[in-house]
Parts: C-alpha cells; structure tokens; sequence
C-alpha cells in the first residue's frame, strides 16, 4: 500500500510541477507566396537569426508588446511599429529634401488627391499594389476596410480616428453610432468606390490636400486583409480574432511579419516585392520586448541596440553624450484643478487657480521631471504648421505674443508674490477657515510626478501659509484620469496630467479639443463658454485653411485658457533619443510629426 | 485515505470556488473601468460595455461570469493585453516557460540547499558554518529581484557570460537554459537559503539526541548514524516547506520574468492589474490559487508516507 501511496505522490508532485508544460507558441512566418491563412508555414527557424556578413539588420526595442495587430480595435501606440514597417496605406509621410521637415507621398495611392468640388476628393490607387500572398489590394480593399473599421456592431476602438482625425467623413459618426438601429445606411457614409481603382471621399468640412492626406496616413485607414477579418469573425459579428497571432495577419509593407512571439520579440523581413522597397534600406529589423530600463542600457551598452530612449533617470548619464537628440513631444504635462469638489470650496475660485499658476517654479519642477523645459504655455513647442512651412505655432509672432504674456508675470508665470495675493483672496471668498487640505493625485508608476508632487507638497504652504493650506499627495494605480472617474467629483483636487493623445502636429489649437465642454472624456471638469466659441473658431474651415488666420486665432484661445486657467501647464515633454554610430537618418533633427524617420535609414558600417 | 483523499479534494474545489468568488468581487470592485480610456469615444465604450453586461449590477456580471464557466468553460475575454482572446488562453500559453523558470530553480536549489545545511550543521560553530549561515541570512533577507539585476549586471555586462534577455528564439533546450541560468540561479538563492536553513536546525537537534547516541553505542560509525538516523529524521519537517516552496517561488518570479523579459505569467499577471484587464487578472489568481491548494494537498497526504508514525484519515 505504501509503495503505492508513494508512486502515486511522486506522480502528483510530477504533475504538479509539469502542469503545462506544452511548447510554446511555434513562430509563424509569412512568406510572399503564402495565399490563404491556411497556408501559413510555420518557420522552425530561430528568430534572431544572427546577421549574415553582408545583411543590414536594425536592432531595437519597444518597451511593451502590441495587444494585437488588429489596427481597428487597438489605440495602443504600440502598433505603430509593425504597421510602419510591415502594412502599406493610401499615403505616407516622407521626410522633405531640407531633412528638417516633411511631406507626402503616394504609397497604395498612385498620385496626390484629386479634388472634384470642395467637399468631395478622389484617390486613384496604384494596380500593383498586393498583398504579401500577392492577392490585389483594390478600392474592394478600402471599402471594405473602411466598412468594418465603422461597422456598428463591432464598434471597433479606431472608429472615431477614421470618422475624423484630420478631416471629418460625412455620416461616419452617425453610422459608427447607431448601434443596431439601422438609421443610417452604409450607402450614406462618405466612402465611395467609383472603379477597381479610385475610391471617393466626402468631408464635412472644406479642406486642403494635405489634410485629406495626412487622415489616410493614420493607422486607422491602413488596409486589413478581408480573407482573414472574415474567417476570424464570430457568429453575432461582434469581434474578430483578425491579427490576434502572427498567422491572423496578412503584411503588404515594405516588410513582412516573419515571427511574432508576443511579450519577446518581433521580427521583420524586407518584402522584395514592395512597389517602393528601394526606399527601404535594412534587410531585417528585430523588435525586443525590453519592460527595464537597466536591461535596455545593458544592451546599449553592448552594442546590441541601436536605439535607446532614456527615461528621466538614466539621461543624466547620457545627457553629455554626442548622439542624444532632443525629441520634443506634442505634450504640455499639466495639472488639472478639479472645481466641481464641493467639498473643497476653494477649487471653484477663479483666483485659487490663478494662484496655483503662479505658485509653480517650473523651472525646478522641470529639472526633477529630468531635463524637461518648464511652460506657462500649453500649446506645445512641437505643434504648428512645422511640416508645410518650418515654423511652429511657439516661433510665430502671435505664439510669441502669449509668451510674453507669461513672461511679463515671472520666470515661466512663476510670481509667488501675485501668487499669494490671489490664493488670500480666494481664502477670503470661498468662506475658508483654518488649513486647507488639498490632494495631489498622479498615477503612482511615475516616479517624476511623485517628486513633484512632493516639491508643491514643501513650496505651496510656503508661499501660501502653512496655516491656510496642506498638500496630500495621493499615489494612484492604474490611470489618474480612470481614477478620477471612479472617485468622482470629490475624490480629487488636483491631479497631474501628461496626456495629450491625437494633438495635431499641423493645426495647434487641436490640444485644447479635450478641454471643451462637449467633449465627453474630457480629463478635467472646468467649462468655459468663451473658450467653447473660441475653438469652435479654430475648428472653423475658414480658419484651418488660413495659415495666418490659424496663428491669430490660436493665440487669442490660448490666451483665454491662461485667463480662465483652464488647467496649469508646468513644462513642455522632451524625450531624448539616441541611435548607434552605425545607424544614417534622414533627418537632421526631430521633425515633429514625422519623426526619427528610423524606417527609412539605413546601415552604413 | 482514498475517502481523505476525496474528502481533501472536494474541501479545494470549495476553497477555490471562494476564492475565485472573492477574485472576481475585488477586482471588479477597482476603481477602472476595462474599457476606460481618454482615446476611445465614451459611446463605444458604453456600447462595448452593454455588449458584455458591464453596465449591469455586479451580482448579475457575476452571474454571466458562472454562467460562462459553467456551460463554455469560458473564463471571459481579455480587452487589455490580448483583445478579444479568451482569457484562460491567454494565461495558460504562458505557463510553460514560468512553470520551467520554476522547477528548474527548484531542482537546483534541494541539493544545494541540503548540503549547505548539512555542512553547517556538521561544521557547527566553525568557519564553515559562518561562511553558510552568513550567506543564508543575506539569501533570506534580500528579495530575488535585487539579485537577479546585480547577476544581470555582473554575468551579462561586466563579465558577459550570459545573454542579458531570455532567447525566445532559442534553438535547443541548451541554448533554452543559457538564457535563463540568471534568472533560474536568482529564484534560486532564497530556497536555498530557507532549505539550509531549516536542515541546519533539525540537524543540529537531531546529533544531539539520544537515539543517535544510542546508534553510536550500537557500534554504528559517526557516518553512518549521520546518514541513517540523524539526516532522515530531520528531512520530515523539510518536507513541509518544499513543496509550497513552489508557490513562494512564483512569486519570485513575478518580477524577475520582467527584468529579463521573460514572457511568463508573473509580468502578465502584473501588467492585467495596472490597465485593468480584470477577467486575465482572475484567472492568473486562480491559477495561483490552484497551484498552492494542490501543493498543499500533496504536502497533506505526504506526511504518512515520510513519516509512518502519522496517519492520514483520522483511522482510530
């Protein structure tokens, strides 16, 4: 009995220890012949195969792998890597001759836009432009694209990018929206395919070529393959497995997805079949899936990366380092004052949020956020017009004007004397007695943010009166802005805030388009109706369509936002980059809106 | 004992019935919507959540969430990590690789646990014993992870003698191994530490008693009382500590499969927590949950057989 008891406790713990293990997902390649899902043959090759002599291979890394390569259900940023590389769209971005800016060129596009009245444009497609398998993509392609991305059941997460992202489609929202009521017809979408090879497109509001462009380079619009999106669609067509695995994902780019080992790593390979593959230089490109810091250096360090982004800690080592470029975001890191907490009175004093304006020293709290630039201003230094004319909104005279503006008040608004006169007459109005504690909330996987947290948490009761104000700093998992929803209006006062997701590069006002009063995720609860109108200015035809108009317009928004203090802008997002000796760009500095340009560089050692 | 054995088994079905009900409350009850983010239009969030029965009160989610189970198997959808997989597929492919990371960092750390312990045991108060005891204290009193980035730094990047990540391209099992030596030695070092630990004590205890006195009187050399009496009575508290020992290095593991990017279940588990993906969270406790009961079971039903004095089943 007992030898018994004994085999039969040795096979438990056996099993127990063994418990699943199975081989782990086997790498799937694409190979330009593959013609159905089916045929999907499965590579027993080692994904990094090490570089042959003469093979360019581009080493680099994200940080966090891509949910899915399903780019319609997906806002992850993290997808823009293997569609840069391994999808194809209507048109791309391209770095300009003066490698300071850029502009755009055809890609499954033959040619630029045709306009056929002011709403309405024409794109002709190119007739060799195929997948991988070497199936066509067609007008078929895009409509049917397009169709799914808005489809109302499947209520995809791109839909609204595609809906309007830099022009708007006529009727897109309403389809997208209507749920299963069937109020509007697919036949009233501005979609339309006029022959194999010329898809139609009407707008709602009149715009340049460049604007009708620049909405087919999102990833919103880039093509998936119908084969695939059709075999992976359940019975109720409300999700499909499109682009789930490696083998659910059909390429057509200058690159084709040869392995993807999610959480590890991804591989692609140059597609010699690509209509502009002489524009593409690397022979394969590896994407490490690197979570640490320390082991990105490590890598680096070794030389076997050729790119590194150091965070906020590391770039005190790098930041002497010749290859480190600055790389200026479209993000203005703010705080948000949350006025509906009725439960702190003061929060609804126009003057406490003057007084928390001018109470910040940017200049401090930008060197503990690690090398990034102290702003009074919130339109960032990135965003303006910068591809088509070479200046940004912040170099223009009416950018300047705002500059000014805040400069006449401090160092960067910094002014804790007219800080303090306001925070006591806000003391006064809003009927506050003794200390009043406010809450700083920033989400607790940003160590800058809880360094500055813990330098207002010193300097706002010294300049304000350690007897009328405290400061508790509140650490949240998770995502301030999903916080805030949970705790509601009185969970919170102040929290900080560096999204600025879907800002336009080429039209400024654009960031200030959450803060309006009808935007409904808007991350912060002040409402102003003079700034509304203000936007609603901005967002006008007329206004986008003139260079100059924009500029003025802009400027006397941004100005109603420092009036109203809509939210406090501290300082202006930097990243610092740096790529390996052995890498050429195209470009000689950051060019906001397009880049590194890494996909078109090349190798040269 | 078959009906012990039974009895034992219907007891963890309960217990991780409970469990997965507690999981399932909790973590509903965090203060994240699964599909909340600034970048998705409020109506689809809205729309996505109807068609999953989110916005309806939480006894009825949790009613679809039985129901699933139930009649599909279907533990739900991950909306986060994996959009539109089913959970359990999410988190069963990552198994493989953190249930290897954890057997191998076990099976390296029984032998050298137990001879560490049994040197400083027979070397007591001496050099040896110093040497062993100092380094058990530290191996106990430092987190894994510390250990895994100074290995990091010191055998990938000063001496590079390993890859400084896990090679999921890895040809044979060999090169498999070569890329997880760091990793494996740094879960390693703490059961070491606690295995010698509690050898040393036990053994300690047991030279000096009696019986052993009396098997040396029996004419029995020093060695062989050592290896016959003194070293197996002392492996039946070891037995306790183990095999949970399993379930203690898993935790371990959740963070060191992060520093050397190591695609197991720790870092998703992690990561489903910070973005919200409830339903993969759940079913990552579960498989904990599983994975300790089990354990705990075997542990149960094990003392009988190392230790014959103990009867299982409460037979009279």
């Amino acid at each position: 009995m007992k030898r018994y008891l004994a085999l039969l406790i040795s096979v438990l713990m056996l099993v127990s220890i063994f418990a699943g293990c199975t081989k782990t997902e086997t790498p799937d390649t694409q190979t330009p012949d593959t013609t159905t899902p089916a045929d999907t043959t499965p590579s027993t090759t080692p994904d990094t195969t090490p570089a042959t002599t003469n093979e360019k291979v581009l080493y680099t890394y994200m940080s966090a792998d891509c949910p899915t390569l399903n780019n319609q259900d997906c806002v992850d940023g993290a997808l823009q890597t293997p569609y840069d590389y391994c999808s194809a769209t209507l048109y791309r971005k391209i770095v300009a001759e003066d490698r300071k800016s850029y502009t755009y060129y055809a890609d499954i596009a033959s040619e630029m836009p045709i306009q056929i009245d002011t709403h309405t444009w024409q794109i002709k497609l190119r007739e060799d432009a195929k997948w991988v398998n070497g199936d066509p993509i067609n007008a078929d392609t895009f409509m049917y694209t397009f169709k799914m991305n808005l489809d109302p059941i499947l209520a995809n997460q791109m839909q609204d990018y595609l809906a309007s992202i830099s022009v708007t489609i006529v009727n897109a929202r309403e389809y997208m929206l209507q749920g299963d009521t069937n109020t509007v017809s697919w036949d009233d979408v501005g979609f339309k395919k006029i022959d194999d090879y010329t898809i139609q497109v009407t707008t709602v509001d009149e715009n340049t070529a460049e604007q009708v462009m620049d909405q087919f380079t999102d990833r919103s619009c880039f093509p998936v393959y119908e084969p695939m999106y059709e075999a992976g669609m359940n019975d109720t067509r409300t999700s499909t497995t499109y682009g789930k695995t490696a083998e659910e994902f059909m390429s057509c780019g200058p690159y084709t997805l040869e392995t993807w080992d999610f959480d590890s790593q991804q591989v692609y390979v140059k597609n010699p079949d690509y209509w502009h593959a002489d524009m593409y230089h690397y022979d394969r490109v590896v994407v490490r899936i690197i979570p640490t810091m320390n082991a990105r250096v490590e890598l680096w360090e070794k030389g076997e990366l050729d790119y590194l982004q150091p965070d906020s800690k590391t770039i005190e080592t790098y930041i002497d380092d010749p290859r480190i470029a600055e790389n200026i975001g479209v993000t203005v890191t703010h705080i948000d004052i949350n006025d509906k907490n009725t439960d702190t009175p003061i929060l609804q004093q126009l003057d406490f949020r003057k007084a928390i304006y001018h109470a910040c020293d940017r200049e401090v709290l930008a060197e503990l956020a690690g090398y990034q630039i102290p702003a009074g201003f919130y339109v960032s230094m990135a965003a303006g017009m910068y591809g088509v004319s070479g200046v940004n909104y912040r170099d223009t005279p009416q950018g300047k004007s705002v500059t000014d503006l805040i400069e006449s008040w401090g160092p960067n608004g910094y002014n804790p004397d007219l800080a303090k006169e306001y925070f006591d007459k806000a003391y006064e109005a809003s009927g506050s007695t003794g200390v009043v504690n406010i809450r700083v909330m920033y989400e607790d996987n940003y160590s800058d943010f809880e360094a500055c947290t813990e330098y207002l948490q010193q300097s706002l009761p010294k300049i304000f009166g350690a007897d009328k104000i405290s400061i508790e700093a509140v650490p949240v998992s998770g995502g301030s802005t999903a916080y805030k929803a949970a705790v509601g209006d009185t969970g919170w006062d102040l929290s900080w805030n560096d999204w600025g997701a879907g800002s336009s590069r080429t039209m400024p006002h654009t960031c200030f388009r959450y803060f309006i009063t009808d935007y409904a995720s808007r991350p912060n609860s002040y409402t102003n109706a003079e700034f509304d109108a203000q936007y609603a200015v901005c967002d006008s035809s007329e206004v986008k369509a003139d260079y100059e108009r924009m500029m003025d317009e802009t400027a006397k928004l941004e100005k109603i936002y420092l009036d109203t203090v809509i939210q406090v802008p501290i300082f202006q997002t930097v990243a610092y980059d740096m790529f390996s000796d052995r890498i050429e760009l195209p470009v000689d500095v950051y060019v906001p809106g397009f880049g590194w340009g890494q996909a078109y560089g090349d190798i040269v050692e | 004992m078959f009906r012990y054995v039974l009895g034992r088994f219907g007891a963890m079905l309960v217990t991780l019935f409970l469990i997965m009900t507690l999981s399932f409350w909790i973590i509903r009850l965090m203060p994240m919507s699964i599909f909340e983010s600034p970048e998705v239009a409020p109506e689809i969030q809205r729309m996505l959540e109807s068609e999953l029965h989110l916005d309806k009160p939480m006894y009825v989610q949790y009613y679809y969430f039985l129901k699933g189970i139930a009649t599909d198997g279907d533990f739900g959808t991950s909306y986060k990590i994996r959009p539109g997989m089913p959970v359990f597929q999410v988190a069963i492919s990552r198994v493989p690789i953190t249930m290897l990371l954890n057997f191998l960092s076990l099976l390296i750390s029984l032998p050298i646990g137990l001879l560490a312990g049994t040197v400083a045991a027979l070397r007591r108060n001496k050099p040896a014993d110093y040497v062993i005891s100092f380094f058990i204290v530290i191996f106990i009193s430092v987190p894994s992870f510390v250990f895994a980035s100074l290995l990091q730094y010191l055998f990938t990047f000063k001496i590079p003698l390993f890859p400084t990540l896990y090679d999921p391209a890895a040809a044979t099992f060999g090169a498999m191994f070569h890329s997880l030596f760091l990793p494996i030695v740094a879960l390693a070092l703490g059961p070491i530490a606690t295995i010698g630990r509690y050898l040393r004590g036990e053994l300690i205890e047991t030279l000096s008693s009696e019986f052993l006195l009396l098997a040396r009187t029996k004419g029995l050399t020093k060695k062989q009382a050592i290896v016959r009496h003194a070293f197996r009575n002392s492996m039946v508290p070891l037995a306790n500590i183990i095999i949970p020992m399993i379930t203690s290095i898993m935790g371990g593991s959740l963070v060191i499969e992060n520093i050397f990017a190591i695609p197991g279940m720790g870092g998703q588990l992690v990561d489903s927590i910070n973005v919200g993906d409830h339903f993969l969270t759940i079913v990552h406790l579960l498989f904990y949950s599983v994975t300790s009961l089990f354990s705990i079971l075997v542990v149960d039903i094990s003392y009988g057989i190392i230790d014959p004095r103990i009867r299982i089943g409460g037979k009279k």
